[in-house]
């Protein structure tokens, strides 16, 4: 009995506190920080509007109650607040002073986000982005690949460290990368699952694909409303009919809207949609299963981008920087 | 911990307990589900939808002093954004209790009326700042109506309820049949 315990604690321990590169959280760092500062003029504009609205058009999320900044976002902030975002985010990026500057910058970036999903949205894509985002600064090995290595280089170098291996930096334990793994692999598993908690297997019976790559669900400023059959008759008091849930938008090209005249196809796609989400716990195991998981998701949102134009960038970009590239080149540590 | 040693104890367990609350909730609003931004148990695209699924719109029909009808859209009080999505979550209450959309598990009638009456009477105060040129309402009707078919025809509005601008106040009217 004794013996199972200690193997497991033992391989809890190697898979948590192993020592390993830290250049796939300099690659995430890079990346995903780089990529969120390019949007932060967009979300200044959408907290802009916000600003003028009043607490009632608003429905401020648990994190956004517990910011230390106020809510709601005072209009007098706007100019700066960009400003101050657009260099924590360049030098976050970049790695200069680099837990610092993650750190202002996720408490910037969480508050912006939190802003914008105060109305009402069930959207997991921000959910997932503002939450590796707040995580990165604390994770051992984030400033790999950072100017703060290079400076360490340039001014108190080590006798016979290659130039690579000292912007790459030392070995850190593994619970970092882990982490974001697990954070990723959560949110994949939640949507498949909330798929078959709510609509069962019926889920993959190809309709709502088709329905969202139809084009139906874009009905000019009308904002679509569902219900379910399972609703009991005591809970219809409001409207006599019971209403559950609010239905989302996509904006299908041409190719999408062909697509989704072929039923197969739909059921195809609706398998493989749940099958990979189900999946994605099994990126935690590492090798081939997580390089595999990773690259399916990039493709997974870049199609979806490309077919219903639903963005899901920030993912790719996470699915994309996790990837141990050096498994791919068949590199051990 | 050094910059190359192994980590203590102390180290480890510190990475676990940060690893324990930064996850904790996440499944927590997976297991429940709850639904607290950024915790979600993300139900985007997870309700089915068919051919025959019935699809509703709220419509905000807006009668002015002097008779006349005017449906008001989410832009109406200011928003750029679909403040419908909002409207139905937090103000009108989705169901079942512990759905995914639902707020207010124990709602009744009073509650929905005062929520609704709070609502109405900030939407209405912009609307009537937004819009200075246009007749002042006198009331709001609430309402319901079926969407059909690939080009979402709107079908028969049902009315659920109206606002009287006079005195503030929102009166649920829809009676389920027995």
């Amino acid at each position: 009995m004794g013996k199972p315990i200690v193997k497991a604690t033992s391989a809890a321990e190697r898979w948590l506190f192993r020592r390993q590169s830290p250049y796939c959280l300099g690659i995430l760092r890079i990346l995903l920080i780089g990529y969120l500062t390019t949007r932060i003029p967009q979300l200044i504009a959408d907290v802009e509007v916000a600003a003028e609205l009043p607490a009632e058009f608003m429905a401020p999320g648990i994190l956004l109650r517990w910011h230390p900044l106020p809510f709601p976002f005072p209009a007098r902030w706007i100019g700066g607040f960009q400003t101050v975002m657009m260099q924590l985010g360049i030098l976050a990026a970049l790695g200069l002073f680099t837990r610092a500057t993650g750190l202002l910058f996720a408490v910037g970036y969480i508050y912006l986000e939190a802003i914008q999903s105060a109305w009402g949205w069930h959207d997991h894509g921000p959910s997932l982005v503002v939450q590796v985002v707040a995580v990165m600064p604390f994770l051992p090995g984030v400033d790999s690949l950072s100017l703060d290595l290079v400076w360490r280089r340039l001014f108190r170098p080590r006798r016979g460290q290659p130039l690579a291996a000292a912007l790459i930096g030392a070995a850190a334990p593994r619970w970092g990368v882990q982490l974001v793994l697990v954070l990723v692999a959560t949110f994949y598993f939640a949507s498949g699952f909330a798929k078959l908690r709510i609509s069962g297997v019926e889920w993959m019976d190809g309709q709502t694909l088709a329905f969202y790559m139809s084009g139906n669900s874009l009905s000019s400023h009308i904002q679509q409303i569902g219900t379910l059959p399972s609703v009991d008759a005591a809970e219809r008091w409001r409207d006599g009919i019971g209403l559950t849930h609010y239905l989302y938008g996509a904006r299908p090209v041409d190719l999408a809207r062909r697509m989704a005249e072929i039923p197969a196809l739909m059921v195809v796609l609706s398998v493989a949609t749940i099958a990979l989400e189900l999946a994605f716990p099994l990126v935690l195991a590492g090798g081939a299963l997580r390089t595999g998981l990773l690259l399916s998701g990039a493709c997974f949102h870049l199609s979806i981008y490309y077919l219903m134009g639903i963005s899901f960038f920030p993912w790719t970009v996470i699915d994309f920087a996790m990837i141990d590239w050096r498994s791919v080149a068949g590199r051990k540590e | 911990m050094g910059a190359e040693g192994e980590l203590s104890g102390a180290g480890k367990l510190l990475a676990l307990v940060f690893m324990a609350a930064v996850v904790a909730p996440n499944l927590v609003a997976v297991a429940i589900p709850a639904e607290s931004w950024p915790y979600t148990n993300a139900p985007m695209f997870a309700h089915r939808v068919a051919p025959e699924t019935p699809r509703y719109a709220f419509v905000f029909a807006g009668q002015t002093r002097a008779g006349d009808f005017v449906e008001l859209g989410y832009y109406s009080a200011g928003a750029r954004w679909s403040l419908l999505r909002l409207f139905f979550k937090f103000v009108y209450g989705a169901v079942p209790a512990g759905g995914a959309f639902c707020v207010y598990p124990d709602d009744d009638r009073t509650r929905l009326e005062e929520r609704l009456s709070r609502f109405f009477e900030v939407f209405v105060d912009r609307y009537h700042a937004r819009r200075a040129d246009a007749e002042p309402l006198r009331s709001l009707v609430l309402g319901v109506t079926p969407l059909q078919g690939a080009s979402n025809q709107r079908g028969a509005m049902r009315r659920l309820g109206v606002y009287d601008v006079a005195r503030r106040s929102y009166t649920h009217e829809w009676e389920s049949p027995s």
